[in-house]
């Protein structure tokens, strides 16, 4: 953010502040509710940032103001405090909760179903405890703050939240949620621990989530079973959020606005029809209602995606990326592989003993052994359905081995999660690419640069170099889900290269592209083995991997039956018949 | 001529799959489309079953253009796909998977004739009608597969892999019963990797190549090709 | 009150019964789920719809509720098919997330529209008074018409998926749609018909509740809420279990509302799904699927 800009923002605030001065109760009123529920909408924001949906946030927004308003009410303590506790609590809540969803693997509904039993579990709790005060609730009674100090408290949440959403969308720790959101596995592999990332950002939101409560106890002086724990605070929040745009700065804002903007508008109508305070309350939910299905049908992205590409259309020079600046290239620079000490060992880099992988009986791997050695480029071959990818699967972490062992660097790789098997240096591609598919490919090569670089920039820069290396360096600002398949399998290098692996398993690179580019692929990866990095790659194409393996092994049926020089694999009468299939093909 | 395809093309989103191909089937024929993984085989059979836009080129299915129809229209005319894969359904049984294939109200009429026809064919799934298809081996499961485009009584029967991760003894027991169901005078085109197997058992073939046609001719001649062997063996 | 046989008796039948109508509801919810692969929020709305609509037909004094309830049906039948085909069909291919917003959107609609033509007032038909005594249990007669019609209904949808070759091809579409659409079955009329199905037996649930219980136009957000969490506890695929899951909850209803009060019962009844899911993420009787 430059200097400019942030005057402006401070200039904004301080005027923002300023209006209770000249503004009368009802409008300072409706400013603070739409301040807060920015607030709380992007509170939400952050939780979906990792492509999580809650459908119970009214549980943290609950635990906040009943913690705040029990400690008052009984103890006396301070809502400044009390705001703290609930903060705590609701963090403490959440962490205990979703560690055991996402250990469990909850997924899809049935992740939407264990937020909203929460937020329904603690609602109902609140109207059976009577210290809580039953369906009653509690009472603020004595408390006072002026509606100006609430006002600014609820400012305050409001551009304290969209700075942190700002500055999270820019910290590697929002690319790596960002990652988690498109593609769990694919993140995974790249070195993104998704369990922890889900499980901080679901404690943030919740923390962020029960302040926003607190305020609103206090805005309110009362808390209620129905108010606070009841679905309707859960929608209000997932409504706000998609109508502005997810994963946005300015989406909660821009919604909760246009929101409350509907509301009072449809105050005035109802009051012209004279249809009641119930019936005006009826027509907003049911205009909420037809907003959240016109906004799915018409404009999934949210307000603030569909403007931001209105105005690059009409605008375009305000759109222009800064990226077209110069750029001096250094090839093979500091970053490069790790030096490659490479003659004085002979112990192999990658044993795979007796390995086992068995799926509800059906064997796909039986007792697979082979050793990789250091700057090598093997080859594994064998039909569709020989075990090829479940071999890679098994050794990246995806799957745990029915039996056998797997040890990287003499150590052993049993039951570490494919996150940690990159870390310690072993990438992988994917064969069917899984390109972070709404990110430029810039940030999808820097997610995986984030395995080792300390910050940002350093992930960057290693990045656009791991991009001019494979020959992306012009598309780095195109979005990942518009590139051709050739250029998918080179960003799939790239990603797995930026993570500065040691050795990276190739997944069927060649699959679904024409000679011509076959040939630009083999040449990359012979370039990769130059500078150091160890191959192994499985393919179905064989022509593919005879010119470039050093050593090919042939899979079939899960079983290794032949490995060799590529010379000798192709003469083995029972390699040709694998392939062909019965007698050798006539002459 | 049952089929006759022109200049097909499809894409992906953006990606252009296959570039022009051509093909003509005569009734009775059994034909093989050969080519490497990404070749455009799949894509190919899953655009003439009307599961995938076809984005230009015509389609004519026993004289009548049918580029733009529906795969369940397309399945009533005759033409009956057995996906790659197998793609049955793992929670239903093996007769409810084999009665599924019977689309249109007037196989149903003769499901239970066709039925004993396809049991016939695949004594093993005799004793199995009433286990559930998921549960089912391999092999098993490409019977019934091949069993259920039976019961919709094809005119064209188009397999996509069918040996697909089968062992070597299902494969040739899987080819013989192609060369059963083509001696009955079914037309069939199969895609296949087991080259030797499938130039046995058709008459013709088309080689795929990135998304075109590289090659076509008689199985004998694609049989001694060197193109053919090296798309296959890199040699 | 003291807990005699006849008690705890009656209050297992009752929940029985009751459980079968809710256990009805959740179905609809999960051959939805099963077929169009969206989860329909909104399938309590439609319930609570059909409430007021049996409601209103008897109000005017010439049909029962039994009748009214067969009116509505076919109309719902009507709805359903159309809400397939002109909406659910456009967002079928969105994320899951996109669904849920959706249909809480449609739920919304639905809930407030009612509020707003019929007010928040709770109304009731009026009753038959008529109870049936057996054995020192007694059940009112619309509890077991109710009851016994939802669980008769729920079997006769099993027996028509399991048994036609159109209940089959729509099983077969939701065990796997691109097969049913490789192998030239018409998905999607499957699918109108199958959300047709659903939408007319949350009419058949509705008009059933209606005749025992109180309506309201929340209560939409209630029952969404209760046919959420029995499918997500029963697993979401299977239809008897989805039934099953509705039974367990209507008994742990009311038991707790026998033994402790209402809100403790749906206390228990939350806390008990908030483990449930825990231990078997996939439901109560849910497998893991396939890697």
């Amino acid at each position: 953010m430059t200097r400019g800009r942030l005057v402006a923002l401070a200039a904004l605030l301080a005027a923002a502040l300023a209006v209770p001065a000249g503004a009368s109760g009802y409008t300072v009123n409706i400013l603070t509710q739409i301040c807060l529920y920015t607030f709380l909408a992007g509170a939400w924001n952050v939780m979906a940032l990792s492509g999580l949906v809650s459908l119970g946030h009214a549980a943290f927004f609950g635990l906040g103001g009943y913690a705040t308003a029990w400690l008052y009410v009984t103890h006396g303590v301070t809502p400044a405090l009390g705001w703290i506790a609930g903060a705590v609590l609701a963090g403490a809540v959440a962490y205990a909760v979703y560690w055991v969803a996402f250990r469990c693997g909850l997924r899809g509904i049935y992740f939407g179903g264990l937020t909203l039993v929460l937020a329904e579990s603690f609602r109902f709790a609140a109207i059976n405890s009577p210290a809580l005060g039953r369906s009653q609730g509690l009472e603020l009674l004595g408390f006072h703050m002026p509606s100006a100090a609430v006002y600014a408290l609820a400012l305050g949440l409001m551009a304290g939240g969209m700075l942190l959403t700002w500055w999270l969308l820019r910290s590697p720790f929002g690319y790596r949620l960002h990652a988690v959101r498109e593609n769990e596995l694919a993140a995974e592999a790249l070195g993104v621990d998704t369990f922890r990332s889900k499980l901080s950002a679901t404690v943030l939101s919740a923390a962020l989530t029960a302040m926003g409560g607190t305020a609103h106890a206090l805005l309110l002086r009362f808390v209620e079973p129905e108010s606070d724990f009841g679905l309707s605070v859960s929608l209000n929040l997932l409504l706000g959020t998609f109508l502005g745009g997810t994963g946005t700065v300015l989406g909660p804002a821009v919604g909760i606005t246009v929101l409350f903007g509907l509301r009072e508008a449809i105050a005035l109508v109802g009051e012209q029809l004279a249809v009641g305070t119930a019936g005006v309350y009826a027509l907003q939910q049911v205009v909420y209602g037809l907003i959240l299905m016109l906004v799915v049908l018409l404009l999934p992205e949210g307000l603030v995606r569909v403007a931001g590409s209105w105005v690059r259309r009409w605008w375009p020079a305000r759109a222009t990326h800064a990226a077209a600046a110069p750029r001096t290239v250094q090839p093979g620079a500091a970053s490069g592989p790790r030096a490659a000490d490479a003659g004085s060992e002979t112990a192999p880099l990658l044993q795979v003993a007796g390995l086992t992988r068995a799926f509800e009986g059906l064997v796909a791997l039986r007792d697979v052994s082979f050793e990789l050695y250091r700057g090598e480029i093997l080859g594994i071959i064998g039909p569709n359905g020989a075990g090829k990818t479940t071999l890679f699967n098994v050794i990246s972490g995806i799957h745990p081995p029915t039996a056998g062992s797997v040890h990287f660097r003499g150590q052993s790789l049993a039951a570490l999660t494919p996150s940690q098997v990159c870390r310690r240096g072993l990438a992988r591609t994917f064969q069917v690419v899984r390109p972070f598919a709404s990110l430029s490919v810039l940030d999808n090569v820097i997610i995986g640069a984030l395995v080792r670089a300390r910050d940002l920039r350093r992930a960057r820069e290693r990045s656009e170099e791991v991009l001019d290396f494979v020959g992306l360096a012009a598309r780095r600002d195109a979005t990942a889900g518009a590139l051709t398949i050739q250029d998918r399998k080179l960003l799939e290098f790239a990603r797995a290269l930026a993570t500065d692996p040691e050795v990276i398993l190739l997944d069927e690179v060649m699959a679904g592209l024409n000679p011509a580019e076959q040939e630009r692929v083999a040449a990359t990866i012979r370039r990769i083995r130059d500078r150091g990095i160890t191959l192994l790659l499985i393919e179905h194409v064989m022509r593919a991997v005879m010119g470039l393996s050093d050593r090919v092994l042939v899979l079939d049926h899960g079983v290794l039956i032949a490995e060799g020089k590529p010379e000798a694999i192709v003469r083995d009468p029972e390699v040709i018949r694998v392939y062909l299939g019965g007698s050798p093909v006539p002459a | 001529m049952l089929l006759r395809v022109r200049d097909l093309q499809v894409h992906y989103g953006p990606f252009q799959a296959l570039f022009g191909v051509s093909l003509e089937i005569d009734e009775g024929e059994a034909v093989c489309l050969l080519g490497g993984n990404g070749a455009g085989k799949t894509t190919t059979l899953r655009a003439l079953m009307g599961a995938l836009p076809i984005s230009g080129g015509t389609v004519e299915l026993l004289g009548q253009r049918v580029e733009h129809r529906a795969s369940h229209e397309l399945a009533a005319m005759g033409m009956i796909h057995v996906p790659e894969g197998r793609e049955l359904f793992p929670s239903l049984t093996v007769l409810e998977n084999l009665e599924l294939g019977c689309v249109t109200p007037g196989t149903r009429r003769r499901s239970a004739e066709t039925l004993a026809v396809v049991l016939d064919l695949f004594p093993a799934l005799r004793g199995r009608r009433r286990q559930l298809a998921g549960t089912l081996s391999g092999g098993e499961q490409q019977m019934v597969a091949i069993g259920r485009g039976l019961m919709g009584r094809p005119k064209l029967l188009m397999l996509d892999e069918p040996s697909l991760g089968l062992a070597p003894v299902l494969v040739d027991a899987v080819f013989a019963t192609l060369e059963r169901i083509k001696a009955e005078g079914t037309t069939i085109v199969v895609v296949e990797q087991h080259i030797h197997h499938a130039l046995r058992v058709c008459g013709r073939g088309y080689v795929l190549e990135g998304g075109r046609i590289a090659q076509e001719g008689s199985t004998a001649d694609l049989g001694r090709s060197d193109r053919l062997r090296a798309a296959y063996l890199g040699m | 009150m003291e807990l005699t046989p006849a008690v705890i008796g009656q209050m297992l039948v009752t929940g029985v019964l009751v459980g079968s109508i809710y256990g009805a509801v959740a179905m609809g919810f999960s051959l939805i789920f099963g077929v169009v692969r969206i989860v329909n929020f909104a399938h309590a709305g439609g319930v609570v719809w059909a409430m007021y609509a049996v409601f209103l037909v008897t109000s005017g004094g010439v049909l029962g509720p039994y009748l009214a309830t067969a009116l509505v049906i076919p109309v719902f039948f009507g709805l359903g098919y159309l809400l397939q085909r002109a909406l659910m069909v456009r967002i079928a291919d969105m994320t899951e997330e996109m669904h849920i917003v959706f249909t809480f959107g449609l739920l919304l609609v639905l809930t407030y529209l009612a509020q707003f033509a019929f007010g928040h007032d709770v109304r009731f038909l009026a009753s038959s008074e008529r109870h049936l005594a057996f054995g020192g249990i007694v059940v009112q007669r619309e509890i077991l018409v109710g009851g016994g019609v939802a669980a008769l209904s729920a079997l006769g949808l099993h027996v028509a998926l399991a048994r036609t070759w159109l209940g089959k091809a729509i099983r077969a579409s939701a065990d796997n749609r691109r097969g049913a659409v490789l192998i030239g079955l018409d998905v999607r009329a499957l699918q109108r018909v199958a959300v047709a199905v659903s939408v007319a037996s949350a009419a058949l649930a509705g008009g059933l509740l209606a005749t025992f219980t109180t309506l309201y136009p929340l209560r939409a957000f209630e029952l969404a809420i209760l046919a959420f969490l029995i499918v997500v506890l029963s697993g979401i695929r299977s239809l008897l279990g989805s039934f099953g899951g509705g039974v367990i909850v209507g008994v742990l209803e009311g038991a707790g509302t026998l033994l402790l009060s209402p809100s403790l019962a749906q206390l228990g009844i939350h806390a008990l799904i908030f483990a449930a899911l825990l231990i078997r993420p996939e439901g109560l009787w849910g497998r893991k699927e396939a890697v």
